[in-house]
């Protein structure tokens, strides 16, 4: 088992302190589920169902307030400073504004050669060669090194944003919306790209999405979300049974005019 | 990783970087540039009018203008970069420090910072100096330690500020964490308003020591610190008001181009 989460609970809002009575708002209740190696699984659902913060819990960004993240048998938050070094190899992610994701003075050398920097002990020219491999990987010009990343185009950025998390080989990389901002020849060209890689490297992806097409497309099971509780399960051909599944299902607009009509928001 | 983008930078802005650059080497070449003993008294030469031999003409212990002003830039202008220099290294180390650890640490650091804060920076320099005593080295420490509290606050807001940055969590998780973290991400981001902070405060530096001087709680007698010079001038601001008015207008310039030169770095970024 690659991941497994167990009863995650998270609460956000003031804890109490000294005289100050806490206030919290639960955001994550009794969140579990399991993901196998090469998997992929897409977790759907509406905005601030809590898909987000799952997805930072299991990447240790987050602390949860209850339940526990064990990643390759192992507790996240109580792993040893070596043995959380070792998780950062395997788990990593890519967010949803890819700009963002980039500090903004580094040149994109000096954000794909980062990771090697972290775990390798690679010299100037071996990282320049992995820099241009990993460029080469998600379809981009080995000249772009030396710009900065406000001179990329979004799909450009995204595309760095995946050779960074490709670069150390994971295990696991956690897609928080990250094609929801581009468009949709490019979601398809990057859904495409994510998949070749998937096969090559045995990547097991988390897909989290509010789009529920695109996840179907890419996910093996589909897990939805609402109000920070997980409610159904969607298998390879499962049918979507959930009221929150039936609602995300027919929000998908239909593709031609012509079926406008066997499709209408109920 | 450069400081200011080469696209970006508007040279014309910067012209009170070299007039300083300048202004220090003067200072620090001082004892070949004097024309004469800043330090020698001959009171038969006093109040001499300017001269080839005297270009700035004499004091009221016939000792040369021009040359106590040239050695002065070190006492004014060269212990006011020290000052900033020092405090706003300890301040990176005490302000990320703190940003990073949070908790009940960050909480005394902030309620003891605000308690020192409420007193004005001259009040608290005032009552350090008169626990130490007047000398040029306890000057140095009164102002090293009340700048100290007032940036090492602002550089633990300014890294809280980007702590919650995307770039910050995706770089966690790309592996960096501790000082390389600090150094590759929050200090080039960082980097740009600290420059600009720092070189406004070298003028209001400069105007504490010189202050600090003019009252006898600074620097001490012979040394020929600007404000120091003022304060020995004032006696006889009715027969030679220029003993006052050199140093006076020292103080001004560097003050003028230091507020210059920090307002077009600000522009930079």
């Amino acid at each position: 088992m690659l991941l497994e989460v167990k009863n995650i609970e998270k609460h956000y809002g003031q804890r109490p302190f000294l005289f100050k009575r806490g206030q919290e708002a639960p955001v994550l209740q009794k969140v579990t589920f399991s993901l196998q190696e090469g998997e992929c699984l897409g977790i759907v659902g509406q905005s601030g169902s809590g898909k987000s913060t799952l997805g930072r819990i299991i990447l240790g960004i987050e602390r949860p307030t209850n339940g526990e993240v064990l990643f390759q048998g192992i507790n996240l938050y109580t792993a040893t400073s070596k043995h959380k070094k070792m998780m950062r190899r395997d788990l990593q992610a890519v967010f949803q504004n890819s700009y963002h994701s980039f500090n903004p003075k580094q040149t994109i050398f000096e954000i794909l050669e980062e990771p090697f920097l972290n775990f390798e002990h690679f010299n100037k020219s071996e990282r320049q060669q992995k820099v241009r491999e990993l460029l080469d990987c998600v379809e981009l010009e080995s000249a772009l090194t030396q710009n900065y990343p406000s001179q990329l185009s979004g799909g450009q950025q995204q595309r760095v944003n995946i050779a960074r998390a490709l670069a150390l080989h994971p295990k696991l990389i956690v897609l928080d919306e990250a094609i929801s901002s581009l468009d949709m020849i490019l979601q398809k060209h990057i859904i495409q790209l994510l998949q070749t890689l998937q096969k090559e490297m045995k990547l097991a992806y988390i897909f989290i999405s509010h789009d529920l097409q695109a996840t179907r497309f890419m996910s093996d099971r589909i897990l939805v979300m609402q109000h920070g509780q997980l409610v159904e399960e969607i298998g390879e051909d499962g049918a979507y049974q959930h009221p929150a599944s039936q609602e995300l299902y027919n929000a998908i607009l239909p593709s031609h005019p012509r079926e406008r009509a066997n499709n209408r928001f109920e | 990783m450069n400081l200011v983008r080469k696209d970006r930078v508007h040279s014309k802005g910067l012209f009170s970087l070299p007039l300083l650059l300048i202004i220090g080497l003067l200072g620090l070449f001082a004892p070949i540039v004097m024309p004469h003993d800043p330090l020698a008294v001959d009171i038969a030469k006093k109040f001499l009018a300017p001269s080839w031999d005297y270009p700035l003409g004499t004091d009221h212990l016939g000792r040369c203008v021009l040359s106590r002003l040239l050695l002065g830039i070190r006492y004014s202008f060269g212990s006011a970069l020290v000052i900033q220099l020092v405090a706003i290294v300890l301040a990176l180390l005490l302000g990320a420090f703190v940003a990073l650890k949070r908790g009940i640490i960050d909480f005394l650091f902030i309620r003891i910072c605000d308690i020192l804060l409420a007193f004005p920076t001259l009040v608290l320099a005032f009552g350090l100096l008169g626990l130490l005593g007047p000398s040029l080295k306890n000057v140095l420490l009164a102002l090293i330690f009340t700048q100290l509290i007032y940036y090492s606050r602002m550089i633990r807001s300014l890294f809280i500020g980007i702590n919650k940055k995307e770039f910050i969590q995706a770089a966690r998780i790309t592996g960096t964490s501790g000082i390389k973290l600090v150094i590759r991400h929050y200090i080039p981001n960082l980097l740009p308003p600290i420059v600009t902070i720092v070189a406004l405060d070298v003028g209001k530096v400069i105007l504490e020591i010189a202050g600090f001087s003019f009252i006898g709680l600074g620097v001490q007698a012979p040394i020929p610190e600007w404000g120091m010079m003022v304060n020995e001038g004032k006696q006889y601001i009715r027969q030679h008001p220029e003993l006052m008015l050199y140093p006076g207008l020292a103080i001004v310039l560097v003050v003028l181009l230091f507020n210059h030169l920090a307002n077009n770095l600000k522009k930079l970024d």
